[in-house]
Parts: structure tokens; C-alpha cells; sequence
């Protein structure tokens, strides 16, 4: 039992070190871009770029960080944070970019509608069948 | 052209035009923020990602449904998690996106011009990691008004769709992954 207490100090300080070490090489996921832009683009032209040739698009933009600009079509909150959608063409065409919560204030959301410049980096492109809905996917965003 | 094949032709036309209409009448609902969950537990470690960014459309009059995420849009809490999903296990550069495109077998049962919570089962095709897999869920629809919320959970078995585990992280991933969609629709009007 004496020997217990007497190395008990030891593994406490042991398990910790581990543990910041295992946090330290392990680090959360980023939530806001760092990086600057690639390239800026009005959200049409972007999407049109995206259906015009897509595995041409992919390799100027995914995983690169943009500037987006264009019309608000809606604005959410969801679970990690906030989402706002940039028209291309129409509504069915956007540009959908996720904000980590930290980062906009939930009470003041964008309206629909208006202007708006978002930076954050591509994740990919969708084009759905039914609809023909034609998506954007942004994250890590910020409003510059 | 004589006469019997003018009749023949405008008949096939009329058809055509009938089918296009009745599609274009078939009321449809969608969201872009559809919100796909999956959770991974093991006795060692439990992994949740979340990609809120999930395109859902379906059909109020045949119940057609489609389902659209890019994958590098889910997101981990931990940095290194994500990669590793990225780069080993999904390999989201060769297959960039998962799909799922079926029917709402009984869309019939649901009647959107009265509020409240409908059970439905659907049938169709899941692409995952460039596999394509005919399932068959169940979940609800929760109409309200002009939003109607789609809610379903089914599970993933990593195999079923080539997804292989790395030995050295295999006792901290579940060979079944749990997957929860959840979609407020809103009518394209």
C-alpha cells in the first residue's frame, strides 16, 4: 500500500504528460480559414464554372481556399453552427457556406437577399437529379 | 405522311406532353442544409461527424427521393480523425461524394395539407466510396405547413461498401456505422 501511494504522484503525472501529449499531436479541427485566398469569384460565375466542367474546377478549387460574392438566398443555424446559402443563377443553384458558431452572431443573420462576401475553403460540388439542384459546398468560412 | 401516321405521331406527342406536365405539377420539396450524422462506437473510442450541408429533394405526388453530400463536408472533431477519413478510409478524392436516390414507397399516406407526423419506409440505392448498395429504411415525415422534415436512421456496414479499417486504428472504428439524416424540406413553390 506504501509503495502504491509513494508511486501514485508518478502515474498521475505520467497520465497527464500523455494525455496533453496525445492533444498536443491531436489538435481540434480548424473552424475559420487561416490561409489567404486563392482566388475571388462572383458566385455565378463560379457555379457555372463548377457545371461547365467540374474535374477542371475541382483542380483550381477544391480544398483551396476562395472569396465568394453574391446574394444572400437564406441563411440557418444548424447544429455546429450557421449556414448561409449564395445564389448563382437562381435558387436552385447556390453556394453553401458553413460558419462555425464562434464566428457569426446568430441574432444578426444576413437577410435574404442581400450582398455578401464570404472567404472559406471548397470542399465539393453536387449536382442533384430530381431538381437538378446544382451545390457549392464551403466550410471553415468567414465573412471578411 | 399519310393520315394514320400524322394520328400515330400526334398521339406519342400528346403522351410526351401529359408526362411533362404531370411532372411538372408533381409538387417538390428540398433543402440544402440537410443535416447526415454517423457515429462509430467501440469500446475504445466513439467518433461522431456531422455534415450540415446535405442536399434533399423529393416528390410530394410519386415520393421520388434523392440525397446528395460531399464527403470532405463532414466534420470531426479532431483534426487528425478527419483526415484519416478523408485519406484511408473514404478516399474522398476518388470518390468525392455519397448518394442516395429511391422512393418514398408510401408517400400516399401522407397528407401535406394536414400538420402532423407520418411514418414512411423508403427503397432505394446508397453510394458510398463509389459503391452502390439498394437499401430499404424507415423514418418520419413531419409536415408543417410549407416545411416538411424528414428524419430517418439506419446503419453502415463498413464492408458492404469496400471501406477498409487500417489494422493499427481497426479496435477504435465499428465495423457498423449508425447514420442519422435529419431534413427540413421546404416546398418549391
Amino acid at each position: 500500500m506504501k509503495k502504491i501511494l509513494q508511486i501514485l504522484p508518478l502515474i498521475i503525472v505520467t497520465s497527464s504528460l500523455i494525455v496533453a501529449g496525445c492533444n498536443s499531436v491531436n489538435p481540434d479541427t480548424e473552424t475559420i480559414v487561416t490561409e489567404e485566398s486563392s482566388s475571388s469569384a462572383q458566385a455565378a460565375d463560379l457555379l457555372n464554372e463548377y457545371s461547365s466542367n467540374k474535374s477542371e474546377a475541382d483542380q483550381k478549387y477544391l480544398d483551396k481556399v476562395v472569396t465568394i460574392s453574391g446574394k444572400v438566398a437564406n441563411a440557418v443555424e444548424t447544429e455546429s453552427g450557421y449556414n448561409i446559402e449564395i445564389e448563382g443563377k437562381d435558387e436552385l443553384e447556390t453556394i453553401s457556406c458553413a460558419f462555425d458558431k464562434s464566428t457569426l452572431d446568430g441574432a444578426n443573420l444576413p437577410e435574404e437577399g442581400s450582398s455578401i462576401t464570404v472567404k472559406g475553403k471548397i470542399t465539393g460540388y453536387t449536382e442533384e437529379e430530381l431538381m437538378g439542384l446544382k451545390t457549392i459546398n464551403m466550410v471553415q468560412c468567414l465573412i471578411p | 405522311m399519310n393520315y394514320s401516321k400524322i394520328l400515330f405521331l400526334a398521339f406519342i406527342a400528346s403522351l410526351c406532353f401529359g408526362f411533362t406536365q404531370s411532372n411538372k405539377s408533381d409538387i417538390k420539396w428540398f433543402t440544402k442544409t440537410g443535416k447526415i450524422t454517423f457515429f462509430s462506437s467501440t469500446p475504445v473510442e466513439d467518433i461522431k461527424a456531422v455534415n450540415n450541408q446535405v442536399v434533399v429533394a423529393f416528390t410530394q405526388e410519386s415520393g421520388s427521393i434523392a440525397a446528395k453530400a460531399t464527403i470532405k463536408s463532414f466534420i470531426f472533431k479532431k483534426k487528425l480523425m478527419q483526415e484519416h477519413f478523408n485519406e484511408n478510409y473514404m478516399e474522398s478524392d476518388k470518390y468525392p461524394n455519397a448518394s442516395y436516390l429511391g422512393k418514398i414507397d408510401n408517400i400516399k399516406a401522407v397528407n401535406f395539407s394536414k400538420d402532423s407526423t407520418y411514418k414512411v419506409t423508403t427503397s432505394g440505392a446508397l453510394t458510398i466510396h463509389g459503391v452502390t448498395k439498394n437499401i430499404t429504411t424507415s423514418g418520419t415525415l413531419k409536415v408543417e405547413g410549407n416545411r416538411a422534415t424528414i428524419n430517418a436512421e439506419f446503419d453502415v456496414l463498413l464492408k458492404d461498401y469496400n471501406i477498409k479499417k487500417p489494422s493499427v486504428v481497426a479496435m477504435k472504428i465499428a465495423d457498423k456505422i449508425k447514420v442519422t439524416l435529419n431534413a427540413s424540406c421546404d416546398k418549391k413553390i
